[in-house]
């Protein structure tokens, strides 16, 4: 029974203080004009089922500015959160790799257990600092709006308008991103032969084949096909850029240096003689450093791994955002 | 009629209630009254979405409201105020304005 005021009651606990008894007293008068406590229950459920739940009427005196960040600065809340996150990705993933790759020489982990971890160490550490930074981010913008720190004029300039995005030339050169290419593909060579051949390692111990783990016919059989898979990853990637973007020729000339370098990288790699460590290099790093052969030796396959996981990552995430950026321009320009 | 006409036209309405609303404050009303002449002119509002209308139209003092308790039915009314007088006639005047456009418009297609 007095289904009414239980209804006017129930509205109003969703309320805040000051709308209680105004808005209360005005839903009774609104029910009590259609009905009454004395008519029929069919009669007064209709009424009340027609207001609906008293917790969406309710609501729906509330509905103004009930937005933690509304859209007048929503599309600044995203710029700033996107910029946050990933400088505090980049900052984890930067910082993992250099603790592991320390880790390497100084634990006496399993290689197993040090891939392990590095995941989990990056992972975790970047989903707890991400979802902080979100956080905090976020904390900024409500305090920042509630004290107005973002409010701006409607005034404007003719020279603060944002610049049209740049069409894609003919031959969709881009002379940052060729720059950025020919430093990757230059400096990735340089590391890979640095980390193969360990030139600097050499201790003019004198000459006998080496017979390290790294440098045997058999480990190179090993990596062989696996370089080759990268290279070929890479040609056809160069592939589908020219498909997609056009060609000039400076781009092909580039193009063709860079593929040259790796062949050329490859080659030195794989068919000249290797004979750059021997077991008595590596026994006096090892001695430098305080570890043991088999260790270092362990270690050191363990980088050039993680360098061709990183090389395969680098060339799928290239071809994602080559695909992604032509996908822009096209619909910018459409 | 399919759902996505069924949808602008329900927006397009939305965008005219208040244009309505004040049109039938200039007398002045009470809610269940203002639900019902809106109604007798084929307009058709929820009293859950006028209701709050009307105060968020109040709290911009377009209209004003008192409270009659004389009778044994307590009844909150609404008018229109000098301000919602002044947004009312550029409300009308944007209103002419567009159907002469849309009517411009008819004639070039």
């Amino acid at each position: 029974m007095n289904y009414i005021e239980r209804y006017v009651y129930a509205v109003k606990k969703h309320l805040p203080a000051h709308q209680k008894e105004d808005v209360g007293a005005e839903i009774k008068a609104l029910i009590l004009e259609q009905v009454s406590e004395e008519d029929d229950f069919q009669k007064i459920e209709k009424v009340l089922k027609d207001l609906g739940s008293p917790r969406k009427l309710a609501h729906s005196y509330r509905n103004q500015n009930r937005s933690l960040i509304g859209p007048d600065h929503f599309e600044l809340y995203l710029d700033v959160l996107k910029i946050a996150l990933k400088i505090v990705i980049s900052i984890n993933i930067f910082f993992g790799i250099v603790s592991f790759v320390g880790s390497l020489f100084v634990s006496e982990a399993s290689l197993g257990l040090s891939i392990g971890t590095l995941f989990e160490d990056i992972i975790g550490n970047t989903i707890s600092s991400a979802l902080t930074t979100f956080g905090l981010v976020t904390l900024g913008f409500v305090v920042a709006i509630h004290f107005k720190w973002l409010d701006q004029n409607d005034e404007w300039m003719l020279k603060d308008l944002p610049e049209l995005p740049k069409k894609p030339s003919k031959a969709g050169f881009s002379l940052r991103k060729t720059a950025l290419e020919t430093l990757g593909v230059g400096l990735g060579m340089a590391v890979l032969l640095i980390v193969l051949r360990l030139p600097w390692l050499a201790f003019d111990v004198g000459g006998s084949e080496s017979d390290l783990t790294i440098l045997t016919p058999a480990n190179y059989a090993f990596y062989f096909p696996i370089f080759l898979g990268l290279l070929g990853f890479y040609l056809i990637n160069q592939l589908i850029v020219i498909q997609q973007q056009g060609l000039s020729r400076l781009t092909l000339t580039l193009k063709i240096l860079h593929s040259l370098s790796v062949v050329i990288v490859m080659f030195f790699m794989f068919f000249m003689e290797p004979a750059f460590l021997r077991v008595e290099d590596l026994t006096h790093l090892a001695e430098l450093m305080g570890l043991n052969v088999s260790r270092l030796e362990e270690q050191i396959n363990l980088i050039l791994g993680v360098f061709l996981v990183l090389i395969a990552i680098g060339l799928g995430f290239d071809r994602y955002k080559d695909t992604k950026r032509l996908k822009k321009e096209s619909s910018s320009h459409s | 009629m399919d759902r996505t006409t069924e949808n602008l036209i329900i927006e397009l309405r939305r965008g005219t209630l208040v244009m309505m609303v004040l049109s039938v404050c200039q007398k002045e009303e009470y809610g269940y009254v203002i639900v019902e002449r809106l109604a007798k002119l084929g307009i058709s509002v929820e009293a859950s979405t006028l209701y709050p209308l009307l105060r968020r139209l109040e709290s911009q003092d377009l209209l004003t409201s008192h409270w009659d308790t004389t009778d044994a039915r307590p009844r909150k009314y609404y008018q229109l105020s000098e301000k919602g007088k002044t947004v009312l006639n550029a409300l009308k005047q944007e209103w002419v304005t567009m159907q002469e456009e849309i009517e411009k418009i008819g004639e070039l297609s």
